[in-house]
């Protein structure tokens, strides 16, 4: 490749990178406001700000970025830039069709299953590590959401029978105060954990461009700034259909049943990311809000929303995988250059406008908050 | 399949795991609901006139919340001291 080629591939990488980050921070949004909103323990534009800025700031809590994307899943030494590039669009693309249709599903998983599409299409069966994808991938994927479901189911369980004969009233105020500190806390987490990933992949594709060299390993300033900026605007910006999904749809959700769900939630991810396991915190909400859900009564949780949303976990790794192979495919036909991904991005964006991007900016705001 | 995962999370960090998960999730939750149990029986004792009851409540409930401060404040800390 020329000089001038890698670099527009290196700014196409850069800007993909961060529209996933923004793909990532919307999508996720859910995770920290949903129970806030649903309670009412904050209004909606105001639930949203809060979780974008601690978002930011979590971004800058903990610089220990991971140096290399989907380590010990696929052969880290033969990702390119371009296998980066279609694993990411591969991501975007799975983030935005659940986006649509208001399921939380983890952008964690996404990017790895877009990685090893693209992965498999360059490469191979060879380059993937199976053992790494059922440990890192799939044991967490079973293990995070049932335990996240228990300890809910437990935690509502303990707080109804501690808090019986109380006056509602106080009792709602209280645990509405109390969804503050754990919204916090889940947006703050968030902003380390999924910061880093958009961090990891830009500082790969400027090392692989030769910008940074690999013997001293850094994260520049503009790439921190730049990777807790999209996640921040992108939680701003709010994915309100899964927002209405994880916070409406699954439980008619009371303040205690949501401050079980978002502590618990926190809490699992605490212990789990404690042990080393890399985990979506997205399933464990989800799976906190079912049990809180189920301890009232399991009629209380409408099985058929939460049946569809384990399906698209289901689906997250293998759709994910072959979008990224697909895109990895298109860009081979244009040859080894910039061309392929610039074309896929052009016509990607031209794709967003015409579906109207601007519907996850604004609309539904209302709709939640109503 | 059944070798490989046991390779990958033991039995023992799995009994950790959980043990870790309960304590931290249902503690959170004893520690908030104590704290508005003792807030509200409080007040309900300051009501009646029962300044004693209500200090002693008053006092509860300010360990409740300190235990919760606690618990987010290690939670803080474990946040920022996420491996890489």
């Amino acid at each position: 490749m020329t000089g001038t080629s890698t670099d527009i591939l290196l700014v196409v990488v850069v800007v993909t990178a961060l529209a996933f980050d923004f793909t990532n921070g919307f999508h996720d949004t859910a995770n920290a406001v949903a129970t806030t909103i649903s309670t009412r323990a904050l209004a909606p534009r105001v639930a949203v700000a809060f979780a974008a800025i601690l978002n930011f700031a979590g971004a800058f809590i903990s610089l220990r970025v991971a140096t290399t994307i989907a380590k010990g899943i696929v052969a880290t030494g033969q990702i390119t830039t371009t296998i980066v590039f279609a694993g990411l669009i591969g991501a975007i693309a799975w983030n935005l069709l659940t986006w649509y249709r208001g399921l939380p599903s983890s952008s964690s998983h996404a990017l790895i299953g877009g990685l090893i599409g693209a992965v498999l299409a360059a490469h191979g069966t060879g380059a993937v590590q199976g053992a790494g994808v059922l440990g890192k991938v799939v044991l967490p994927a079973l293990i995070s959401p049932t335990l996240a479901f228990l300890v809910a189911w437990g935690s509502v369980l303990l707080a109804y029978r501690i808090l019986a004969h109380r006056h509602p009233g106080t009792v709602s105020r209280g645990f509405r105060l109390g969804q503050l500190l754990s919204s916090g806390l889940l947006s703050l987490s968030h902003g380390t954990n999924d910061g880093q990933k958009t961090m990891g992949v830009i500082t790969l594709a400027l090392v692989a461009h030769g910008s940074i060299s690999a013997a001293h390993l850094h994260v520049p300033l503009w790439v921190i700034a730049a990777a807790a900026s999209a996640m921040g605007l992108g939680t701003y910006a709010g994915g309100w259909r899964i927002i209405k999904t994880t916070g409406m749809r699954i439980i008619n959700m009371n303040p205690a049943q949501g401050f079980a769900a978002q502590g618990s939630g926190a809490a699992v991810i605490l212990a789990v990311s404690h042990f080393g396991f890399p985990i979506s915190t997205t399933h464990v909400i989800n799976g906190g809000v079912i049990g809180a859900g189920a301890a009232k009564r399991l009629s209380a949780v409408r099985w058929g929303v939460a049946a569809n949303i384990v399906l698209a976990w289901l689906l997250t790794l293998p759709a994910a995988a072959a979008a990224g192979a697909a895109t990895y495919g298109i860009t081979r036909v244009f040859g080894h250059g910039a061309a392929g991904p610039l074309v896929i991005s052009l016509a990607g964006v031209a794709a967003l406008l015409a579906a109207g991007v601007r519907l996850i900016v604004q609309r539904p705001v209302e709709e939640v908050a109503r | 399949m059944t070798l490989l995962a046991t390779t990958i999370i033991t039995g023992d960090i799995l009994a950790k795991l959980l043990i870790g998960a309960f304590a931290a999730g249902l503690g959170v939750a004893l520690a908030f609901s104590l704290l508005i149990y003792c807030a509200d029986r409080a007040g309900a004792f300051r009501r009646e006139g029962r300044s004693a009851a209500a200090a002693a409540c008053q006092v509860a409930s300010a360990m409740a919340l300190a235990a919760c401060l606690a618990i987010v404040a290690y939670g803080l800390l474990l946040i920022a001291s996420k491996p890489s």
